[in-house]
C-alpha cells in the first residue's frame, strides 16, 4: 500500500502528465512487440509510455520528475516464486531458551533452563535447543519427563536435541498437549512409552513433536514481522518485484498485513496458507481459507493459495518416484497424502479459485497432482487458477507437454540445479539417469508450458541473480569446474522465467512481468548489461541501482533519486542475511 | 523368548574400529539360520559391502548416505519388507555409517509399525583401542554417542595397546558399560545369540560352559513362582553389576499378575506382553555373567525380595 489512498476506479480523475519520466535507458521490456526502449513514463504507479524521450516529451509536465538513467540497464522486477524468509529469520530473532553448549551435561541444562525460566518470570512455555542423550547415559540418568519434572515441574518445557529426532517434554508440557497413556502415535513418529505402563515418558520422536507444537503459543507477530521485514527488505534490493511466500498462518498474514499497511510490504507477495501442520500449526485453517484470506488482500498482498507437501525429499529418498530408487528392489518414496485425498483437495481449492501450490520432487508426486488437476479441469472447468508445481525436481518426459495442457505453472528451484559439494552428494542420491533431466526448465519450455524459479531460501541461496545465471550456466558460479547439471537454458528464456512467466505464476500476466503502456510500473535498474558479457561469474555479480514497484521506488542503492524529492523505503547496500551471497 | 519378533542386533563403531571384521564374523556364526544384514558403507566405493556380498547373499546394502542421518524413511520400509519375509527372519543385523549415532537406528526400531514385528536385541559398539582416546571435535563426540547407546562395547585390537592404555581406557568407557576385550573383533555367541536356547541344555542352578567361549562367560537360570513388585524389579535392573551381560525370560508382574518378556542387555531393559501359556510354566531368567563372577548369591537374594508377599 503506497502513502496514501490513491486507488483508482473507472471514473477516478486522472492528470494530464506522467509523475516521473525515466530516460536514456537501456530498457529491455520482455515485450515482443518492442523488446527495447530509451525511456518510460509513470503515472498513478502505471506506464503511460514505453519509448525514447521524444515521443514521451508530450507526456512531461511541469511536475513530472525527469531521471537520466546514463545508459543503465532497465527490465521488469525479478518474480521469486517460493521462498520462506519466515523460516529461515524467525528462529533468530525469536527468544528461545538456547543452552551454547555442544553437549551439555545434564547438570548444565539444568542450569540453562533455571537461568531462563528466571530471566522469563510467569507460568510461560519454556522452548529451546540443544541436549544430547549421550550426556544423560553417562551421567547414568534417563531423560524424559521424570528429569526434566525434577527441573521443572510447573512450567511447560519442550527441549530439542542435536540431533533433532527427539523432543524431551515435562508433565506439565504433556498435559497442556492432551497426551497421556490413551494418545494414539502420529503417523510419521511416535511417543516414547513406558512399556509396563504405558504412559509417555516424555520423549517425542520425530513428528511427535507437531503434537507439542500445536499446544505452544506460536511464533509471535513481531517476531515474524521482522523476519518478513528483513527478508523484503533484501528482496527490493536485488530487484524483485513479486514473491510468494510458501507457507503462511494466520499468525503470519497478520505480519505481513501489519508490514503492508506500514508501507513495508515493498514486494508483491503471494501467500500460500499450509495445508499441513507439518512445518507449523495452522489455526483456524478453514476460517482463512473459505473467506477470512481476503481480509489481507490488498495490491501487495494476497492469501489466495495453500501449500501441500505432496511427499519428501531427496536426501532421506523420501520423494515419491515413479520407478524404485537407484539400489532399491521396490522403494519407491512417500506419498504423504493418497491420492484421493490430493484429487478432492485439489478439485475443492481449484473450485473457491485458490492456488494449490504442490511441493512435489519427485516424478510420481508431479504425476499424482497432474492427474488431480486434469480431474480438476474436468470437473470445474478452467476455473482460470493457475496451479504450481513445486520444485518439480524430477519430472517424467511424458509429463511436460501436460503444463501447457492443464495449464500448470512448474517451478523449480535452484538448490542443486548446479554442482556444488552439497548438490552433487546430496542429489546423486537419484542416480545418474535421472540426475541428467534434473530441474528440466528446458523440457517444460520446449514442450510450451511455464516455468518459473522460487529460491526456497533457507534450503538455496534467497539471491534472485545467482538463481538466474546458474538457470543459463547450470555450472558452479564461483569457480571454474567444468561439471553440468541437467540442460542449460538461453539467457533470453531465463530472464522470460524469470520475469514475465513469474507474472503468469502470480496470476498478475496483464498488469506486470514486462514494461508495456498500461501495465505497472514493476521495474529495476541495475548496474550491468546482461547481454555484455558471457554469464558465467557475471549475472550473479549483478547490483541492482533502482527497484521500481507500482511506480512507487521501493529501493534507491545510491539515494540517487532523493535529490529529486523521490525517497525510496530502502537505501543503500542489501542487508546481508546469508553467509554467501 | 518373544519368539513372534525378530531379534534386531545394531552394530556401531568408527571408521575403522573393526566393524566389518565382526559382521563377517556374525554372517559365519549364523550359517544356516535365517540372518539379514543391512550394510551401510560412507563413501562411494562400496568396498565393505562388496567383502561381505562374498559370504551370502543374504546382504542388503545401502549404498550412498548414512542410515542413521539420512535414509532413516528408507530404512524403516526396509526393514518393514524384511519382516515379511518367508521363511521368516531370526535376526536381522544392521550395520550403522561409521561417522553415525546409532540413537537415530534405535529409534526407528520403536516406530510403531516396526514394534510387533522386531524387538531391538542389542547394541554393539566396537571401539578401537588405539584410536578411541585420540579422537578430537566431533568426532569424539560421535564416538562418545556410540559408546552410551551400546548395550556391549566390544572393546578391539587390545593387543596393539598397553595394559596402561587400556586400563585408561576401561576407565574412560565409565563404570557401568559392559566391556568385552577382542583383538580380531571376537564376539563369543553367548553375548550376541539367544541366551534362552543355550540355557535349555543345562540344569537349572548348575554354572555350565556356554560354548566355545564358556571359559569367558557362565550362565545360570533362575526359576521361581509367584509375581514380582514392579518397582522392585525395576530397581534390581538397574543395580545389576556390569559383569551381568544379559537377563532374558519371563516375568509375572504386579498386582494384576501379569506375564511379561523381560530382556536386559547392558543396562536397558525391556518388557513386552506374553500370553497366558508362556507363564504357565512359572517365571524364568537366564543371566549370562562374566566367568568367575561371584555376586550369584547377591542377585538371587534382590530378586526374591522382589517377589510380592516377601516383604
Amino acid at each position: 500500500m503506497a502513502v496514501t489512498d490513491n486507488f483508482t476506479s473507472t471514473h477516478s480523475a486522472v492528470g494530464q502528465y506522467a509523475d516521473l519520466i525515466l530516460g536514456n535507458g537501456r530498457i529491455y521490456t520482455q515485450n515482443p512487440a518492442q523488446p527495447w526502449a530509451e525511456a518510460v513514463a509513470i503515472r498513478g504507479g502505471k506506464l503511460i509510455g514505453v519509448g525514447n524521450l521524444a515521443e514521451l516529451e508530450s507526456l512531461k509536465g511541469p511536475n513530472t520528475v525527469s531521471h537520466d538513467l546514463d545508459g543503465a540497464f532497465c527490465m521488469p522486477g525479478l518474480h521469486d516464486m517460493h521462498t520462506h524468509p519466515d523460516l529461515a529469520l524467525a528462529p533468530r530473532y525469536s527468544d528461545d531458551l538456547d543452552v551454547g553448549i555442544e553437549d551439555p551435561t545434564p547438570e548444565q541444562l539444568r542450569e540453562a533452563i533455571l537461568a531462563y525460566a528466571d530471566a522469563h518470570p510467569g507460568d510461560g512455555w519454556i522452548y529451546g535447543q540443544y541436549w544430547v542423550r549421550y550426556t544423560f547415559r553417562e551421567a547414568g540418568l534417563t531423560p524424559g519427563r521424570e528429569w526434566l519434572d525434577s527441573v521443572m515441574p510447573d512450567r511447560p518445557v519442550a527441549l530439542l536435541d542435536r540431533m533433532w529426532g527427539t523432543m524431551m517434554v515435562n508433565s506439565r508440557a504433556l498435559e497442556l498437549a492432551g497426551i497421556d497413556r490413551s494418545t494414539s502415535d502420529p503417523r510419521n513418529g511416535y511417543l516414547e512409552r513406558d512399556e509396563l505402563t504405558g504412559e509417555p515418558t516424555g520423549l517425542m520422536i520425530d513428528g511427535a513433536y507437531a503434537m507439542i507444537h500445536a499446544a505452544m503459543p506460536p511464533t509471535p507477530v513481531s517476531v515474524l514481522r521482522r523476519a518478513y521485514r528483513d527478508g523484503v527488505h533484501f528482496q527490493s534490493s536485488r530487484g524483485v518485484t513479486a514473491s510468494k511466500y510458501v507457507h503462511v498462518c494466520e499468525q503470519r498474514l497478520q505480519a505481513l498485513k501489519e508490514l503492508d499497511d506500514s508501507g513495508e510490504l515493498t514486494v508483491r507477495i503471494e501467500a500460500a496458507i499450509s495445508w499441513q501442520d507439518d512445518i507449523f500449526p495452522v489455526r483456524r485453517r478453514w476460517e482463512l481459507l473459505s473467506g477470512e484470506r481476503h481480509y489481507y488482500r490488498s495490491a501487495r498482498l494476497n492469501a489466495n493459495a495453500v501449500k501441500f507437501h505432496f511427499d519428501g525429499t531427496v536426501e532421506p529418498k523420501s520423494s515419491f518416484l515413479l520407478t524404485p530408487w537407484p539400489q532399491e528392489s521396490s522403494w519407491r518414496g512417500k506419498l504423504n497424502l493418497t491420492p484421493e485425498h490430493i484429487t478432492d483437495m485439489v478439485v475443492d481449492m481449484d473450485r473457491q479459485g485458490i492456488r494449490v501450490i504442490a511441493h512435489c520432487t519427485g516424478d510420481g508426486a508431479s504425476d499424482v497432482f497432474l492427474d488431480a488437476v486434469a480431474e480438476a479441469r474436468r470437473r470445474n472447468g478452467f476455473s482460470g487458477v493457475r496451479h504450481q508445481c513445486a520444485h518439480s525436481t524430477l519430472l517424467h518426459p511424458g509429463n511436460l507437454p501436460r503444463f501447457k495442457a492443464l495449464d500448470v505453472i512448474a517451478e523449480f528451484s535452484p538448490a542443486a540445479w548446479y554442482p556444488t559439494p552439497f548438490a552433487s552428494g546430496a542429489r546423486s542420491g537419484y542416480g545418474q539417469e535421472r540426475l541428467n533431466r534434473i530441474y528440466d526448465f528446458k523440457g517444460v519450455l520446449e514442450a510450451g508450458g511455464t516455468a518459473v524459479m522460487g529460491t526456497d531460501w533457507p534450503v538455496a541461496s534467497i539471491d534472485p541473480w545467482l538463481a538466474l545465471e546458474t538457470m543459463i550456466t547450470r555450472q558452479n558460479p564461483w569457480n571454474d569446474d567444468p561439471a553440468c547439471f541437467g540442460e542449460p537454458i538461453s539467457l533470453e528464456q531465463a530472464l522470460r522465467v524469470i520475469t514475465s512467466n513469474g507474472a503468469v505464476a502470480m496470476g498478475l500476466e496483464k498488469s506486470t512481468g514486462s514494461l508495456e503502456v498500461g501495465k505497472s510500473a514493476d521495474l529495476i535498474v541495475i548496474d550491468r548489461d546482461l547481454f555484455a558479457q558471457a554469464p558465467r561469474n557475471y549475472i550473479h555479480r549483478t547490483n541492482v541501482l533502482l527497484t521500481f514497484v507500482e511506480g512507487q521506488l521501493v529501493y534507491d542503492r545510491h539515494a540517487t533519486l532523493a535529490t529529486s524529492g523521490l525517497n525510496a523505503v530502502w537505501q543503500g547496500e542489501p542487508p546481508v542475511l546469508e553467509g554467501k551471497a | 523368548m518373544d519368539k513372534q519378533r525378530i531379534a534386531v542386533t545394531v552394530v556401531s563403531g568408527f571408521l575403522g574400529a573393526g566393524k566389518t571384521t565382526l559382521l563377517n564374523r556374525m554372517v559365519r556364526r549364523a550359517d544356516g539360520s535365517r540372518l539379514a544384514v543391512i550394510v551401510n558403507d560412507f563413501g562411494e566405493l562400496n568396498i565393505d559391502a562388496a567383502i561381505v556380498s562374498e559370504v551370502t547373499d543374504a546382504v542388503y546394502s545401502l549404498q550412498n548416505g548414512c542410515i542413521c542421518c539420512t535414509v532413516q524413511e528408507d530404512l524403516l520400509a526396509q526393514l518393514a519388507s524384511l519382516a515379511q519375509l518367508q521363511p521368516r527372519l531370526e535376526r536381522i543385523v544392521i550395520e550403522c555409517s561409521g561417522v553415525s549415532d546409532p540413537q537415530r537406528i534405535v529409534q526407528t526400531l520403536a516406530y510403531p509399525q516396526l514394534r510387533s514385528h522386531m524387538q531391538l536385541d542389542m547394541v554393539i559398539t566396537v571401539v578401537d583401542a588405539t584410536r578411541h582416546l585420540q579422537l578430537d571435535g566431533e568426532y569424539a563426540r560421535l564416538a562418545r554417542a556410540q559408546v552410551a547407546t551400546a548395550d556391549l562395547l566390544l572393546l578391539n585390537k587390545t593387543d596393539l595397546v598397553s595394559p596402561e592404555e587400556l586400563q585408561t581406557l576401561r576407565i574412560a568407557l565409565g563404570p557401568n558399560a559392559r566391556v568385552h576385550a577382542s583383538v580380531q573383533a571376537e564376539l563369543p555367541d553367548a553375548l550376541w545369540l539367544d541366551a534362552e536356547q543355550q540355557a535349555h541344555t543345562v540344569r537349572p542352578l548348575t554354572p555350565v560352559a556356554t560354548g566355545d567361549h564358556g571359559e569367558m562367560f557362565s550362565s545360570r537360570l533362575w526359576q521361581a513362582s509367584g509375581r514380582l513388585d514392579i518397582e522392585r524389579l525395576r530397581a534390581w535392573l538397574r543395580a545389576l553389576p556390569s559383569e551381568v551381560f544379559r537377563v532374558k525370560g519371563l516375568v509375572v508382574l504386579g498386582d494384576n499378575a501379569n506375564a511379561h518378556w523381560l530382556q536386559h542387555v547392558g543396562s536397558r531393559s525391556q518388557f513386552s506382553p506374553a500370553t497366558g501359556e508362556a507363564a504357565a510354566a512359572g517365571m524364568r531368567l537366564v543371566f549370562i555373567a562374566r566367568r568367575g563372577f561371584e555376586g550369584w548369591q547377591v542377585l538371587e537374594q534382590g530378586l526374591s525380595e522382589c517377589l510380592l508377599g516377601a516383604d
